[in-house]
């Protein structure tokens, strides 16, 4: 049994040097989704009723203490967890699909099209990510769906473009021009041969833009662009905590911090390491 | 061992030389037990196809051997020294000095933003203690030499064609006094004409200033045409060695004769070339015995099972064949 | 004469990019002629051969006349239809009908296709039967070039299969349709030499059981000279001489063709090397030589051969020559 398994587990991680990274970010983030997924049986406290005293220090009864308004911060940490991983994951998951084949068709393509195309994605990439998210976020209004919208589509140009320079390197090569030379279709062509070859890029392109998206998210609720309150939200209690550091709170504003700085290096560590071994 | 060896002639000596890579799936034995010995102004053909480790020989020899692959035992003698344990600021002196190399893709040796005669001057004062008018004067005299003109002193890499540019590299070898050229397939990307020139180029230095030349190549053809003698290498190891002559008429190893069966003759129109049956060995794990036998017409018991050694022959070459023990 | 190829003065010019302010200050256009009006026929079920060194225009006429590259002008009749002229759906569907061998067998095939996927693809592209019957159809074709036992073929991948072994699966991919006319563009040129002849004789039996006709694209004049029944010798994209192949390869008259052979080594020990090495280097190809393009390289020129063009005259029967003082008796060769 564990012959099989130390099989299977060297021919998809094989061993290089991006195998370490893969291993200690999908371990940070596994254990983040764990928290996330069974918060209900880690915690009796419901993250949005008060659970006691307010600005209680971290204690036995509040691991990590409790806040303004009494919630417990703990649950909270917990139940944020689903926020911010439900609000990424789909915005990212958005962006690739509306960037993925635009950028396809514009490397592929070329000409007016690729022109055109590339012209609108370089306007909106020129925004600095956040300062984008929030304009969107105020003209859609607050709300996870919209949240999740207005970071889509700040990254969209990021696949785009990343997509848009692997087809074009890729259209290059010669066994796409050998099966033009049968007689395909663009059709076949692009999903049957340039996709394929694509798909490794695809997927580190989409661990680092998680990466980048929670900072995103964390960065509008920060501002109180994203879920409305009290949905347990690390960027909002952030926030919230903030004003009471001078005077000695600080568990207030630390352990959301750390916990938005964890799932973000999780993912970057899950990235970079795809990318170490996907490249040749 | 070859007579050559011991000869105080000898420019070059390599003795049990072994150069392994190791990758994810085994250690690639390059080089397997190479035995060699060249003498001063010999002109030497190294000939083997893909996974011979001929040009992992060549890089060898200069300790250009890209990490974590190394060379893992034996000894190689330079005028007597034994190169593979001096320093590594030591064979920087000697590489590009008294051994240069001319590679297969020249695009790559040369820097693409500087002028080919700067370039050279450059290189030759840093080996060698000489004012700048002097290593400008060398390098056009150099140029002139190999044909390129002096007047190109001020072209930039770009500005040349292929058998050109490999020309800058043997200009280069020239300046510095190098006694050792090893060229590794210096005209496979060329077209024949210019190869022929090229060739020609080499031959004609050799004797006008005795250098020891040794050329790195899969065309049989064109060492047999050229080179004094012929070295044959086979997964990794020497099968065959003996003068142009011994291995153009009457090659004795069985793969030597293959690949010589497997060369056209474009002079004989109405020859046809034959062919090798099987593949070439997987190098991190090289059929036991003679490494040639799953391929071989003549292969016997003996040959599946032991390793046959490098043996001298009455005519003075060696052979790796039980054929001939 | 069954002229089942047919080309006609197909030419091939690229544009020379210039920068802008040279686009002002000159009136005209440059132009690389890569291929300059190049005639030729081919029998069906022979071989030709281009054969010259880079930058003749061999690979560009090549990819031409399957539509790889779109000819500037000219005609290519394939049994009387003229492809150069298709356009869209119409040439999409002829292209069953002419395929190509590539140079380099580790380029060529999808790294991320299994090579029995890679094989029934072109009946998948042109809807032929269903997807059981093209496994099977694949299988027999991997079976028939040599790759056996061919059910474990089918499900590798070409990373884990030698230079030989790819590019039979090249091979098998071109022939799956049962083309009129196949390309191959030097095709064993990145194969070792011992391996060469098993390709090349592969290729001559497919021939003959499939009915095929080869156009074979080569630097390597020993490798045409295995292969050929026509030789065409191409030089700054126009054909100099062409001839069968025991005429060009016994007596070659064009001055190009006898330095190309003469340069070509020789396995042989007592081979006297009588090279003879045209001056200087090839000619720019925006601004061509006046008259002949090997005239100012070339051992035997006059002044003529500056001032006028010589164009391919029949010489002999079946062998043409481009050239004012085409070289006979040069004894260079036995037969």
């Amino acid at each position: 049994m564990t012959l099989e398994f130390s099989r299977l587990f060297s021919r998809v991680l094989p061993k290089g040097q991006g195998r370490g990274l893969v291993i200690a970010g999908s371990a940070i983030v596994g254990f983040i989704v764990f928290l996330a997924i069974f918060a209900p049986f880690l915690t009796a406290y419901d993250p949005t009723h008060p659970a006691g005293l307010s600005m209680v220090p971290p204690s036995a009864d509040h691991p990590m203490g409790t806040n303004t308004l009494g919630f417990d911060l703990y649950s909270r940490m917990l139940y944020g967890g689903r926020t911010i991983l439900i609000v990424v994951l789909f915005s990212t998951f958005l962006s690739m699909i509306c960037g993925m084949p635009l950028g396809l068709l514009s490397g592929y393509l070329g000409g007016v099209v690729d022109r055109s195309l590339s012209v609108v994605m370089d306007s909106i990439y020129v925004f600095p990510g956040l300062i984008l998210a929030i304009a969107m976020a105020a003209v859609l209004g607050p709300g996870i769906t919209n949240a999740a919208v207005a970071i889509a589509i700040v990254y969209i140009p990021t696949y785009f473009r990343m997509i848009r320079g692997h087809t074009l390197s890729i259209k290059e090569q010669r066994y796409i021009e050998a099966v033009r030379s049968i007689g395909a279709k663009t059709r076949t062509i692009l999903f049957g041969h340039i996709l394929p070859n694509i798909l490794p890029t695809l997927i580190v392109i989409f661990s680092l833009n998680v990466a980048d998206a929670i900072l995103t998210e964390a960065g509008l609720s920060f501002f109180g662009l994203s879920v409305p309150a009290p949905t347990p939200d690390w960027g909002y209690d952030l926030r919230a905590g903030q004003p009471f550091l001078p005077s000695g709170s600080w568990w207030l504003i630390t352990f959301p911090g750390l916990m938005i700085i964890l799932l973000a290096i999780g993912f970057s560590l899950l990235g970079d390491g795809l990318n170490e071994m996907t490249s040749p | 061992m070859n007579s050559k060896e011991v000869n105080s002639q000898n420019i070059l000596a390599i003795k049990g030389l072994k150069t392994y890579y190791p990758i994810s799936r085994g250690i690639v034995k390059a080089v397997d037990d190479v035995t060699l010995a060249v003498s001063k102004s010999e002109f030497l053909g190294l000939v083997g196809e893909s996974g011979s480790g001929k040009s992992t020989l060549g890089l060898s020899i200069l300790r250009l051997i890209p990490p974590p692959g190394r060379i893992v035992e034996g000894s190689i003698l330079f005028d007597g020294s034994d190169i593979i344990q001096i320093s590594n600021a030591q064979m920087r002196r000697l590489r590009g000095r008294k051994i240069s190399m001319v590679f297969q893709d020249p695009m790559t040796s040369l820097d693409p933003l500087m002028k080919v005669g700067d370039h050279i001057v450059e290189t030759v004062r840093w080996h060698e203690n000489i004012t700048k008018s002097e290593a400008v004067a060398r390098a056009k005299k150099a140029l002139d030499l190999v044909g390129i003109g002096s007047e190109r002193f001020q072209d930039y890499p770009h500005q040349f064609s292929g058998g050109m540019r490999q020309r800058v590299m043997i200009a280069l070898a020239i300046c510095l006094n190098s006694s050792l050229i090893i060229a590794d397939e210096p005209t496979t990307a060329l077209d024949v004409i210019v190869q022929g020139r090229v060739l020609d180029l080499l031959s004609d230095l050799r004797e006008k200033y005795g250098l020891t030349l040794m050329l790195i190549t899969h065309d049989l053809a064109a060492v047999i045409e050229r080179c004094d003698n012929v070295a044959v290498m086979y997964a990794g190891q020497l099968v065959e060695h003996g003068t142009r002559r011994q291995i153009g008429m009457d090659p004795l190893h069985p793969y030597t004769q293959g690949l010589l069966k497997s060369t056209p003759n474009i002079r004989v129109v109405s020859s046809k070339s034959s062919f090798i049956g099987g593949t070439s060995p997987d190098m991190t794990n090289p059929p036991r015995g003679c490494r040639f036998h799953p391929r071989c017409a003549f292969a016997k018991d003996t040959c599946r099972r032991e390793v046959p050694v490098l043996t001298n022959q009455n005519d003075g070459r060696t052979v790796r064949c039980f054929l001939y023990t | 004469m069954n002229e089942f190829v047919k080309v006609v003065s197909l030419k091939k010019y690229f544009p020379v990019q210039k920068g802008a302010l040279e686009r002002l200050a000159s009136r005209t256009r440059d132009y690389v002629r890569a291929v300059d009006g190049v005639t030729f026929t081919i029998e069906k079920g022979r071989v030709m051969t281009l054969a010259g060194e880079s930058g003749s225009g061999k690979t560009t006429t090549g990819k031409m006349i399957l539509r790889l590259v779109e000819p500037t002008e000219g005609h290519v009749f394939l049994g009387g239809t003229d492809v150069a002229s298709m356009k869209g759906e119409t040439l999409r569907k002829y292209r069953r009908r002419m395929q190509m061998i590539f140079q380099d067998p580790y380029a060529s095939l999808d790294p991320r296709q299994k090579i029995g996927d890679a094989v029934s693809e072109p009946l998948r592209v042109h809807g032929i039967s269903n997807s059981s019957e093209r496994r099977q159809l694949a299988i027999q074709m991997l079976q028939k070039v040599g790759l056996t036992p061919p059910d474990d073929f089918f499900n590798l991948y070409p990373r884990n299969m030698s230079g030989g072994q790819r590019q039979r699966v090249a091979i098998a991919r071109a022939i799956i349709l049962h083309p009129d006319l196949v390309v191959a563009d030097e095709p064993v040129s990145m194969i070792d030499v011992s391996l060469r002849a098993s390709i090349l004789e592969l290729m001559l039996k497919l021939k003959a059981e499939f009915d095929l006709t080869y156009l074979f694209v080569t630097h390597d004049l020993a490798v045409a000279k295995e292969i050929s029944d026509t030789v065409a010798i191409m030089y700054m994209g126009e054909i100099v001489e062409i001839a069968s192949k025991e005429e060009l390869y016994t007596k070659p008259t064009h001055p190009y063709t006898i330095c190309l052979l003469s340069a070509v080594p020789v396995p042989d020990p007592d081979n006297v090397s009588h090279r003879i090495v045209p001056k200087g280097e090839i000619s720019s190809v925006v601004h061509p030589p006046p008259g002949c393009r090997f005239n100012p390289r070339c051992p035997f020129a006059q002044a003529v051969c500056n001032e006028k063009h010589p164009d391919l005259q029949e010489m002999r029967e079946g062998h043409s020559v481009a050239c004012f003082f085409p070289q006979e008796n040069n004894g260079l060769i036995d037969p």
